[in-house]
């Protein structure tokens, strides 16, 4: 696994060196030089509709990509802040149970109303709690290290109650994302109980790399990140952390995300990433890029997305069963985003 | 009922293709290439006392079905699908003049998967082969069925699917269907999607319980001497429908990540060896049935 891992490093610093995001370009142009839109009408993106396209399977077994393009009002700040400020629990279509901003560095009561959420009356929590409860040493069906596997098994036998469980669960993702903001992208910790350990960061790079012309557009906010390695002349980003409880096919599952903000010129891009994620799927990246836009009089911005997920039931899925899971990957993930173009409708 | 030279020779083949097929699809790196192995073994009971001079034994039907598929993705939209299937039904239990001692397929499989609207998904599959008792190895039986499939997906939870199964040799060239998968509940798929149609019942990650329904159906071709040896000379070289419903619960068992086994029992409530154009359809009464089956994917 390791010169895999140096490869694709190697690949990807290569790529990295080569290019920078044009600023103040104009957006379907440069779209078209690295999107999978070879027609975009602004007037109907204007008009609320959805443009999206399945990402070609990738050789990366375990990965997916599906892009899409629209519109919302406001400047490309405004769409920034909304992105980090809303909030997904108010839009039921997208089971989110808990949601919550982290400071950096985190601190443990940040994480302390976790419990609050697991109600095991709800099927896809009671799910999440037998697997915590089936979890030892040796074996378990969540994304984590044996020694945090121990951990939780040690923490859940003295109490298995909910509150207890969730308490556990807060004291396993503080480490994590305390791990997470000194060391970034390089330290994390793998899901030990795959048929290989998985390295969440290694999957993201992977799926990258099959994304040569978005990762040269993302470069500049890559490198910061720390997604690619060899950024040590660039200047380190501190990006926006949280945690989240979610569905994920009918699953609870936790998450640790961070997301990136940068500025180019008149347009911004962003980079949302979930670092760790507790189950059914080892981790995802969003990637947008929002562009001012005018027609017809109408002003506001131009978003294009870029999302990447791997998961461990792709790996052996088959042609179908993987175009399959495209499709759905964007039709729920269209979910979101008509969420969110509601979310500009209320004050 | 014996496997011949040429039964054999169709495994040897089939299994030949196995071995070395998955060595030079890995070799092709520059693509993703996907491949699918599935295999099902079926046992049918017997349920009654037998006429004289016919075949008594505690076996009434063997079924046996060996697929490959490789599956190359030619562009974005589209994956090509080419494999080799051999199944074969073994009627220990002839309570009929006219029912044949076995039915074989062997058969090659070309096709495509499709993507040609945002939320359609199409199969088309045509399946060239030779199908018959193949006692004698003869073109006649040659026979291409075709199957289209389409999917419509809701969401994550809901599909609908849409089929046609077309064969000129069939008494029924164009058969269609239509079907549903819906996950209605945390633990519960309706997965209503022919020749399969199961509810389905999550008991973990890795076992599932379903109560389920299978055809197994087919177009045959019968010897040149098939019907001088049953009294029935109208039968020589006839063309049959064969049609298999069964009905049980069962177990599927994903053993490993790229490994499912599957193992259910119930009854075969309804065979049918339709000779259309002799007007002869011998049947059977319902019998208990036991099948396991294996499905890997690459």
């Amino acid at each position: 696994m390791r010169w895999l891992s140096v490869t694709l490093m190697i690949c990807f610093c290569f790529l990295m060196s080569l290019a920078a995001p044009a600023q103040g370009a104009d957006p379907l142009a440069g779209l078209k030089q690295f999107g999978d839109f070879p027609k975009i009408d602004i007037k109907r993106l204007l008009d609320g509709e959805i443009f999206s396209q399945r990402g070609p399977l990738m050789k990366f077994p375990n990965g997916i990509s599906s892009q899409m393009i629209f519109a919302v009002p406001g400047t490309p700040a405004e769409v920034v802040k909304r992105l980090q400020n809303w909030d997904s629990k108010r839009c039921p279509s997208l089971r989110v149970y808990a949601s919550q901003a982290l400071g950096s560095p985190c601190e443990p009561k940040e994480f302390g109303s976790l419990y609050q959420y697991l109600d095991p009356s709800l099927r896809p929590v009671r799910w999440f709690l037998d697997q915590t409860k089936a979890t030892s040493g040796k074996s378990s069906p969540l994304n984590l290290t044996q020694i945090e596997a121990l951990e939780l098994e040690r923490c859940v036998a003295k109490d298995a109650s909910p509150k207890n469980v969730g308490s556990c669960w807060s004291n396993l993702l503080f480490a994590r994302a305390s791990a997470f903001q000194r060391n970034g992208f390089s330290k994390m910790p793998s899901y030990d109980f795959e048929l290989n350990p998985v390295d969440p960061a290694l999957h993201l790079r992977s799926m990258l790399l099959e994304q040569a012309g978005i990762s040269l557009e993302f470069a500049p906010l890559l490198q910061r990140a720390g997604l690619v390695r060899g950024s040590a002349e660039v200047p380190p980003m501190v990006p926006a952390y949280y945690w989240r409880l979610f569905q994920a096919d009918h699953h609870a599952t936790l998450s640790l995300g961070a997301a990136y903000d940068l500025g180019v010129g008149d347009h911004f891009q962003r980079i949302e990433v979930e670092y760790y994620v507790s189950g059914t799927y080892y981790t995802s990246a969003t990637l947008y890029e929002i562009w001012p836009i005018s027609e017809g009089g109408r002003t506001g911005s131009l978003v294009w997305c870029d999302v990447l997920c791997s998961a461990p039931s792709l790996r052996f899925a088959s042609g179908i069963e993987r175009l399959a899971s495209g499709v759905i990957m964007l039709l729920e993930f269209k979910k979101m985003v008509h969420c969110f173009q509601d979310s500009f409708k209320m004050p | 009922m014996k496997y011949g030279c040429y039964q054999k020779g169709i495994m040897v083949s089939l299994l030949a293709a196995l071995l070395v097929l998955p060595a030079r699809v890995s070799n092709a790196e520059s693509i993703p290439v996907f491949q699918e192995f599935d295999a099902t073994q079926g046992l049918v009971g017997r349920s009654r006392t037998l006429r004289d001079n016919l075949h008594v034994g505690p076996v009434g039907e063997l079924n046996s079905d060996l697929k490959y598929v490789v599956s190359p993705q030619i562009s974005k939209d589209l994956l090509l699908r080419v494999g080799a299937e051999w199944q074969r039904f073994s009627f220990l239990d002839r309570q009929h003049a006219a029912q044949p001692d076995s039915l074989q397929q062997a058969n090659g499989i070309l096709g495509l998967d499709y993507q040609f609207a945002e939320q359609w998904l199409m199969r088309a599959e045509l399946q060239p082969g030779l199908y018959g008792d193949l006692d004698q190895f003869s073109w006649r039986s040659f026979d291409a069925p075709l199957k289209l499939g389409f999917a419509y997906l809701v969401d994550a939870d809901l599909q609908w699917f849409f089929g046609l199964r077309v064969d000129v040799r069939s008494q029924y060239p164009v058969f269609p269907a239509a079907g549903v998968r819906w996950k209605f509940a945390d633990l519960w798929t309706l997965d209503m999607v022919l020749p399969n149609p199961r509810l389905e019942y999550d008991v973990s990650d890795k076992l599932q319980a379903y109560l389920g329904a299978a055809i197994l159906a087919g177009t045959y071709r019968v010897g040149d001497h098939y019907g001088d040896e049953r009294g029935l000379p109208q039968l020589n070289r006839a063309w049959l429908d064969y049609a298999e419903f069964r009905l049980g619960p069962g177990f599927s068992w994903k053993a490993r990540p790229n490994l499912t086994l599957e193992a259910e029992a119930g009854y075969v409530l309804y065979r049918s060896w339709d000779f259309f154009d002799q007007h002869v359809n011998p049947t059977s009464r319902p019998l208990p049935s036991l099948q396991f089956a294996l499905h890997a994917r690459f």
